[in-house]
């Protein structure tokens, strides 16, 4: 089995093995076009970091034991995500996103619609410190809008 | 691998997320949540809810503990806000509990790629409404109308107007006592002989009205009859003789938890787009041929089910007789082979009599 080292955007170096790196579409690709028969292949990510880039190791690494039965890992998976705040989560969106991992991608996802599902707009921004950027033309078409949220048999 | 440099900084700007990323995660977001509250949040989120692909599949309940709190009219006015950000582009709708004719006639106006629809016991829904509405749906793979109205028309439009529809559901909670019918059978074996999934639970059809579905539907693979107490003893028999049905449910068979008026729905995986949504196969073991196994193991399930009460004697009594037929069910349907030729032989017999008689004459 080969081992490949991710190099974070702190430069971190992180020792892997080609069953838990190819989890990651792009890295997979990646050792397609570029692979040899070295062991010392140091593949930059140079956008994300060092503590983001463990996390997502650690999901892979849980991801390709096959000691695990499929309820532990489900559990293991709802432990790693009640452990995340907002911000983190969101950099492994993008870290997910990025290095398409797939199966962190959906779940992350799913947590943060879970945080956002059933806030008003007014909440939503205060706990994602969001501005309201709208245009008067905007401002106005939601006016409107919210007349049947609020009483639609009016309109 | 290409890299655009962002910032060092931990702390994330929710804006600077790509659209891509965004719409997956309001893809996992309910209609009312998207519409309500997330489109009001900032200029760039509007913008990422109007694309049309999160639109594709539009999924509302009135019996949603945020939308009851409202309306019926807001949960009507909700869906058409929702098929029209699908700027033509809905592929599968639910509707449970709310909406009248005039959104299905809008529906059917803006979405010719309609393939599944589901009206679950909308009551202002009436049976013309969904036969106008039929009409213009020439994709529509998946229908089912479960506690709504629907008439025998309905299903000769839906029938002649989309022929490519696989999967029909037609649940009905009658009463045992009504008469038996078997006028839907004779209108679903006319009409739609390309399909594929059949649930008519509490259908008043008797065991003419089986045969019929069974001659005129032949690529028929699942069949659920629960509830469909008028086919007797010997309609089941046939049913189980035929050996048409890769997987059935009969009419003593008890429900399970998946059963409830507001299932999931059950899609079955045809000819469908590379670019469909994931969650659209979300429920599809119902109705996967490897997870209903064929007949024998099938009735052994069913025997274990029969334990429980049973609503009716007959029922239980049929229950009780299956794991027999399951020995024996080749040699009977041989038998009734056997049976019929001698009838027509005699019948033959009679003909030629009569025949020479009257040349004799």
């Amino acid at each position: 089995m080969r081992t490949f080292q991710l190099k974070s955007s702190d430069n971190k170096i992180f020792k892997v093995s080609e069953e838990i790196a190819i989890q990651s579409a792009v890295i997979k690709n990646f050792l397609e076009d570029f692979g040899s028969d070295s062991d010392e292949i140091v593949i930059p990510l140079p956008n994300v970091r060092g503590r983001i880039l463990e996390m997502m190791i650690e999901w892979m690494v849980k991801h390709v034991d096959e000691e695990l039965t499929k309820e532990e890992v489900e559990d293991w998976e709802n432990k790693f995500m009640n452990d995340l705040n907002m911000e983190v989560t969101t950099e492994l969106v993008m870290a997910a996103n990025y290095l398409e991992v797939i199966g962190l991608l959906h779940r992350t996802c799913q947590s943060i619609a879970d945080h956002i599902s059933g806030k008003s707009p007014e909440e939503i921004r205060r706990i994602l410190n969001i501005t309201s950027d709208f245009t008067p033309e905007e401002e106005a078409e939601i006016r409107r809008q919210n007349g049947w949220v609020l009483n639609p048999s009016t309109n | 691998m290409e890299s655009c440099p962002i910032s060092e900084q931990p702390a994330t700007n929710w804006l600077d997320l790509p659209d891509d990323l965004m719409t997956t995660i309001l893809l996992k977001l309910c209609a009312f949540d998207i519409l309500v509250n997330v489109q009001n949040v900032c200029s760039s989120w509007r913008r990422i809810c109007k694309d049309p692909f999160l639109w594709r599949v539009v999924d509302i309940h009135f019996m949603d503990s945020r939308v009851q709190l409202r309306t019926d009219r807001f949960a009507e006015m909700m869906c058409m806000q929702a098929v029209n950000l699908s700027c033509g582009q809905l592929v599968d709708i639910n509707i449970e509990f709310f909406g009248t004719d005039d959104l299905l006639l809008h529906i059917s106006q803006s979405s010719k790629r309609l393939r599944r629809l589901r009206i679950v016991c909308c009551s202002d829904i009436s049976a013309d409404g969904i036969t106008k509405a039929a009409l213009k749906f020439p994709s529509l793979q998946h229908l089912e109308i479960s506690g709504s109205a629907y008439c025998l028309k309905t299903l000769a439009t839906v029938g002649c107007c989309c022929p490519r529809l696989k999967t029909l559901k037609l649940n009905y909670n009658r009463r045992r006592s009504e008469f038996e019918r078997d006028e839907e059978a004779l209108a679903i074996a006319e009409n739609m002989p390309n399909l594929r999934n059949l649930q008519i639970r509490g259908n008043l059809l008797t065991e003419w009205g089986l045969q019929a579905i069974l001659d005129g539907c032949p690529h028929l693979e699942y069949l659920d009859l629960r509830w469909c107490y008028h086919i007797g003893f010997a309609g089941q028999m046939n049913l189980l003789c035929s050996g048409k049905i890769k997987s059935f449910r009969l009419p003593g068979e008890s429900f399970d938890e998946s059963d409830s008026v507001s299932e999931t729905f059950s899609y079955v995986s045809g000819d469908s787009d590379d670019n469909f949504p994931d969650d659209w196969d979300s429920d599809t073991d119902y109705f996967d041929s490897n997870a209903c196994p064929p007949f024998p193991t099938h009735c052994c399930s069913f025997i274990n089910e029969a334990e429980e009460p049973c609503n009716c004697h007959f029922d239980s009594l049929f229950c009780r007789q299956v794991s027999c037929w399951c020995l024996h069910y080749k040699l009977l349907s041989k038998e009734r082979v056997l049976g019929s030729c001698f009838i027509w032989k005699f019948v033959f017999s009679c003909l030629i009599f009569l025949f020479w008689e009257c040349i004799w004459i």
